[in-house]
């Protein structure tokens, strides 16, 4: 009997992450059924079933993903989520607070939600909502496209000065400091903790 | 050389893009998160592969600012010298900062560090060109080309013609016609 099963999937960040899991794994002869960031889900057929499990679970581990083991952990993979998915499409500008939109966006309690992150990443919400951030500012001074005013436009902060002491204050450097040096240290987005 | 990319975020983005740069035969010394550093310079046709294959994994291929402010200095000038009736009365410098909006000894640093040769050279090889192009028309004789290029004498065109092409404009013109007439009498 045919049947499929789902695997909950930690770091994933981008659509590169997708297209090399669905590359890796037609390679091995499983078949994907639906893939999202985050969640996998693959066609089991009853003979390979035991080995399968061992299988994805080394290709994801090979590629630097590993698997969800419980809720807490899927319920932390999904805050990162929605959050990556925010600053990627600039201009980042909602309406309602960010704790409001996580609440909305995973249907939970957001004390709740945040308890649980804090205690799994030992950082809260709000704190990696920071590092994020910063590190989209890093990618778009490396790119050289945009002003610095229009960078704390696109990502919604009220003024350059508001942006430039949260980027020194994150990463020690100032913006014009970084800018100039060169030196991009940028940080995988699922390794910022 | 570097090259930059957007959008990228993760070791996963790493890998594809140096599955691209290997499936090109580019080789890289560095790849890391939006620059990647390659050895030896990367051709036209390489990079707008690249661009292709980068595009269909969601990434995107900094065209290099520099690069494209070149590409328009280098439309304007063609426009002025071949296609407008007579040249701007104010200095070449004036009119290209005024109509790019940028400071003269940027754009014309950003050139020379590009391209290899000034500006003015630039400006020089297109006129000779136009010259040239005039010279075969045969409706204008030197004088009335020289005045309509701006120069301020024949004898400065002749002498900058020589320069460039190696031949007098009289001697071009002569030999031109030659093979012309030569083309007719086959």
């Amino acid at each position: 009997m045919d049947s499929q099963r789902e695997y909950w999937i930690k770091n994933m960040v981008c659509s590169r992450c997708l297209k090399v899991i669905k590359q890796d794994l037609e390679e091995i002869g499983v078949e994907v059924l639906s893939l999202e960031l985050g969640k996998l889900s693959v066609r089991i057929t009853t003979e390979i079933d035991k080995k399968i499990d061992l299988k994805i679970a080394e290709v994801l581990h090979s590629n630097g993903f590993e698997i969800a083991k419980n809720e807490e952990e899927m319920i932390v993979e999904n805050i990162k989520i929605t959050l990556i998915e925010l600053v990627t499409d600039l201009p980042l500008h909602i309406k309602e607070k960010t704790s409001e939109h996580l609440a909305a966006e995973l249907h939970r309690d957001y004390k709740m939600l945040s308890k649980v992150f804090s205690k799994k990443e030992n950082v809260t919400i709000e704190k990696y909502f920071i590092k994020l951030k910063v590190e989209r500012v890093k990618e778009l001074i490396q790119l050289q496209q945009h002003a610095f005013s229009d960078i704390a436009y696109l990502l919604d902060y009220s003024s350059v000065n508001h942006l430039s002491s949260q980027f020194k204050n994150v990463t020690g450097v100032s913006m014009t400091d970084y800018k100039n040096s060169q030196i991009w240290k940028r940080s995988f987005l699922d390794e910022i903790i | 050389m570097f090259i930059y990319i957007k959008h990228m975020v993760s070791l996963r983005c790493k890998m594809v893009v140096e599955q691209e740069l290997r499936k090109l035969g580019l080789r890289y010394v560095n790849v890391d998160l939006g620059s990647i550093e390659i050895l030896g310079n990367i051709t036209d046709f390489q990079r707008d592969q690249l661009r292709k294959n980068l595009k269909a994994c969601g990434l995107e291929l900094l065209e290099d600012k520099r690069r494209i402010m070149v590409e328009k200095i280098k439309a304007l000038i063609i426009e002025m010298v071949h296609y407008s009736d007579e040249l701007p009365k104010v200095n070449n410098s004036d009119y290209i900062s005024e109509k790019l909006g940028y400071d003269y000894t940027y754009l014309a640093n950003t050139f020379s560090e590009v391209k290899g040769i000034t500006i003015q050279q630039y400006i020089i090889l297109n006129k000779i060109e136009r010259v040239k192009q005039l010279l075969l028309y045969d409706e204008l004789n030197l004088t009335e080309i020289s005045y309509k290029l701006s120069y301020s004498s024949v004898s400065h065109l002749s002498n900058q013609f020589k320069n460039v092409t190696g031949f007098a404009p009289s001697y071009y013109k002569k030999r031109k016609k030659k093979r012309i007439k030569y083309l007719e009498n086959l």
